[in-house]
């Protein structure tokens, strides 16, 4: 008998209950009646410097008077990280012309594999204007640690075809560069959109 | 009715077994491929249902699509994703298992060809008690929606 993970098991239902139709249709859920209030965390997350996509240095602070969206990842993950994309394209969707000015940034917990060019064609192909972020191992650490996540490198069955155990949360940067909400895997671009308005000028 | 049809039919109870045997007991149904993202590995999702009073074990798939085809088991706990590949999925008696999306899928490794939404793609599933499943998985842009 498999074990059935409770926790996986209501993320399915919820999955099932909010989008009963093909994959990638719009789910059919309005904003939930309760949004959870904006968090503080003071412990984790804070100014780094990478580089993106384009082999330009990053700085976290550059990006200051814009909300961000920021998580972890890797290009050869196909199920995962495309769904974590594909539903930060809804949570804009959602948010229309208040979300514009937000950032969205992928950090690679891969640099290995994830090079400067596939890490452009993988986040070019989601066509969200993500910023892809890389740094060295030793970079890499330092600011997944930074932001309380980890990650992992499985590489039990293969040196080149390993798989990398990460943190699935994403960050809602505010203005300021503070973290102010930590959305899971199982949350809603509805739930997430009326989180992250709470950050946004209202635009009628 | 024919009784040349009636003999066979009663007369056969070997042909009945391999019918109910290998023939129908184990359906496979709702396949698809993501739209893999340029030069990444493409994940497939699939319902096995098992119409027998004996738990099956599914242990692999192939296609012409890519050079390897795994199973990949996903678990979530204390917001970290681990994913490992697994040797067979245990499809209960009178059960079904669903390949999905956040849960344990089918992984194409190393693609022979670009995957694009529109294309179908066979998959020869096998089974521990020799069932061989043929499907047809069309390849779709998967959004954000799991099932």
């Amino acid at each position: 008998m498999r074990r059935v993970d409770p926790w996986l098991l209501s993320v399915a239902c919820l999955l099932v209950l909010s989008c009963g139709g093909e994959p990638g249709q719009v789910a059919d859920v309005a904003t939930p009646l309760e949004t959870p209030p904006l968090e503080d965390y003071g412990g984790i997350g804070g100014d780094f410097s990478l580089s993106d996509q384009r082999g330009e240095p990053f700085e976290l602070e550059s990006l200051r008077g814009r909300p961000a969206m920021l998580f972890f990842g890797y290009t050869y993950c196909p199920d995962i990280c495309p769904v974590t994309l594909s539903k930060m394209s809804r949570v804009f969707e959602i948010l229309g012309a208040s979300g514009q000015d937000m950032a969205t940034l992928f950090i690679t917990v891969d640099p290995e594999r994830d090079t400067r060019d596939k890490l452009a064609q993988y986040l070019d192909y989601f066509g969200l204007d993500t910023i892809g972020l890389r740094g060295s191992k030793q970079e890499t650490d330092l600011v997944i640690g930074q932001y309380g996540g980890h990650y992992a490198l499985n590489k039990e069955q293969g040196e080149t075809d390993y798989f990398v155990d990460h943190s699935t949360t994403t960050y809602l940067i505010d203005q300021e560069g503070r973290i102010r909400f930590l959305f899971g895997q199982s949350d809603t671009p509805e739930l997430m959109a009326a989180v992250t308005r709470q950050l946004l000028p209202t635009i009628d | 009715m024919d009784p040349a049809l009636f003999r066979v039919n009663f007369a056969s109870p070997l042909l009945l077994v391999t019918l109910l045997g290998c023939g129908e007991s184990i359906g496979v149904r709702d396949a698809w491929i993501r739209e893999p993202p340029p030069r990444s590995p493409a994940a497939g999702y699939l319902i096995i249902e098992n119409r027998s009073a004996l738990p099956v074990e599914f242990v692999g798939a192939e296609t012409a699509a890519a050079e390897r085809t795994e199973i990949h088991a996903m678990e979530y706990g204390d917001g970290k994703m681990t994913m490992r590949r697994a040797d067979s999925v245990t499809v209960p008696a009178d059960g079904k298992v669903a390949l999905q999306s956040g849960g344990t899928h089918l992984m194409l490794m190393k693609l022979r060809r670009e995957l694009q939404a529109g294309d179908d793609v066979t998959l020869v599933l096998r089974f521990a008690d020799g069932t061989v499943k043929r499907v047809v998985a069309p390849v779709r842009k998967g959004g954000y929606a799991t099932r």
